[in-house]
């Protein structure tokens, strides 16, 4: 399922900032792990919080920690997969945050499952629908799961992680995350066709 | 009528997701046979990475960040005793500084936590005596900054030109307001600031009870980052 040029990449990227560890030299480790999964946990982020701005920081926030943190990473899984627990943590605080502001600050706001700058819909199904109103459909559907949901979908399908990976980022059992994604898929379907997109 | 067969999406997808084989069923059911086209091209959408990237030169930042202030966390450093002299140095300047979301241009509010004892090499984190600095602007008549301790204690309120208290002093110049705070226990702290032309209530309550009467005031209310001191 993964695929080959990024399990290359990500296996070289893991190699290196492995040696950097061995090394004694955890900046330059940092360095190359940024350079190879930068990127894709911006996205991972981005997609999680539905804001452009907010992922921008937790990206810096999420390497600043693991730069903290890199003396207790255990080599149980990859430093790709541990990246991402981290990202998902300091992605579900920003959403509590976020759930606080919106009760206090913006009462007239429901924050729970309705991020407050999700994606433009797609257009209607009259329109010509391509490959990129598609995606745009989609990603506006992943916005619609549940918090949990959302998080799963995008450790399996976004970034391809393994369940064994996905269990130790989530600290969740591989079958509870199974039953996760088997749920959540359903849910995506019938979303796009509503929005006339049949996938 | 029968109701169609929704058995690929009750059972398959579990069962293609615990990596095993499908009965000869949904090789033959036209509307599993659908369905399992349908999931297919979703699945092949979802593999699709979307269309956004960081920032360029993001990474320097998180390096500056790393090198400004490596004593956060330390073991790194303790491997090597000689190297806690400079964590300690190092630790009295680090911040974690944490922006709000801004209401809008007239309202916004900014916190930093600043380590209390910069002798002293600790883990990561908020601790008892750290100093919590709230910088916020706020366009009005009246202004105020307030903390609350998990939602309930008021434990700081600046309302300039009352400034100071028994841990905590404020400012305030034109729009800009400063607070400091030395955060006084363990437990999560709230900061908020509100601004209005007309006269602010004055706290009563919760943090959620307050909030609620300053807005109904006709106050504007921008909240800050909740700050979890262990």
């Amino acid at each position: 399922m993964v695929s080959a040029a990024r399990t290359l990449a990500a296996e070289s990227a893991e190699a290196e900032a492995k040696a950097a560890l061995s090394a004694r030299d955890p900046r330059r480790a940092i360095a190359v792990l940024m350079r190879a999964y930068g990127t894709e946990l911006f996205r991972f982020c981005r997609e999680q919080l539905s804001d452009q701005e907010a992922a921008q920081d937790l990206l810096q926030v999420v390497f600043i920690q693991a730069f903290q943190s890199l003396d207790g990473y255990e080599p149980r899984s990859t430093l790709r997969a541990w990246l991402y627990g981290i990202a998902r943590h300091r992605c579900l605080d920003a959403q509590k945050n976020r759930r606080r502001w919106a009760r206090v600050v913006e009462p007239h706001h429901e924050a729970e499952g309705e991020p407050p700058d999700r994606p433009d819909a797609a257009p209607s199904g009259e329109e010509h629908l391509g490959a990129r109103d598609l995606r745009a459909a989609l990603e506006d559907c992943v916005q619609r799961l549940s918090a949990t949901a959302r998080e799963t979908v995008l450790l399996r399908f976004r970034a391809e992680l393994a369940y064994e990976e996905m269990a130790e980022a989530c600290g969740e059992k591989i079958g509870t995350l199974r039953v996760r994604v088997a749920r959540a898929l359903p849910v995506l379907r019938k979303c796009l066709e509503e929005k006339e997109m049949s996938p | 009528m029968t109701a169609p067969c929704d058995r690929y999406e009750r059972e398959a997808l579990l069962l293609l997701e615990e990596g095993r084989p499908l009965d000869e069923h949904f090789a033959t059911c036209p509307e599993c046979l659908a369905a399992r086209a349908a999931h297919e091209r979703l699945r092949a959408a979802l593999l699709t990475p979307i269309d956004a990237a960081p920032r360029a030169g993001w990474e320097a930042g998180v390096l500056s960040a790393i090198d400004r202030a490596p004593a956060r966390r330390s073991p790194w450093a303790r491997r090597a005793p000689w190297m806690a002299g400079a964590m300690a140095a190092a630790a009295a300047v680090s911040l974690v500084v944490i922006r709000t979301r801004p209401l809008d241009d007239a309202l916004a509010l900014d916190a930093a936590v600043m380590p209390g004892d910069a002798a002293q090499v600790r883990g990561a984190g908020t601790h008892v005596g750290d100093l919590l600095q709230l910088h916020a602007r706020a366009r009005g008549r009246f202004a105020e900054l307030r903390v609350y301790r998990n939602d309930r204690e008021l434990v700081m309120r600046c309302a300039p030109p009352q400034s100071s208290g028994a841990d905590f002093k404020c400012t305030r110049d034109g729009s800009a307001l400063a607070g400091e705070l030395r955060l006084p226990s363990v437990g999560a702290f709230q900061a908020f600031v509100a601004a209005s032309d007309k006269e602010l209530p004055p706290p009563a309550s919760t943090l959620g009870e307050d909030t609620e009467r300053l807005i109904a005031s006709g106050a504007k209310v921008a909240l800050g980052p909740s700050v979890r001191v262990y």
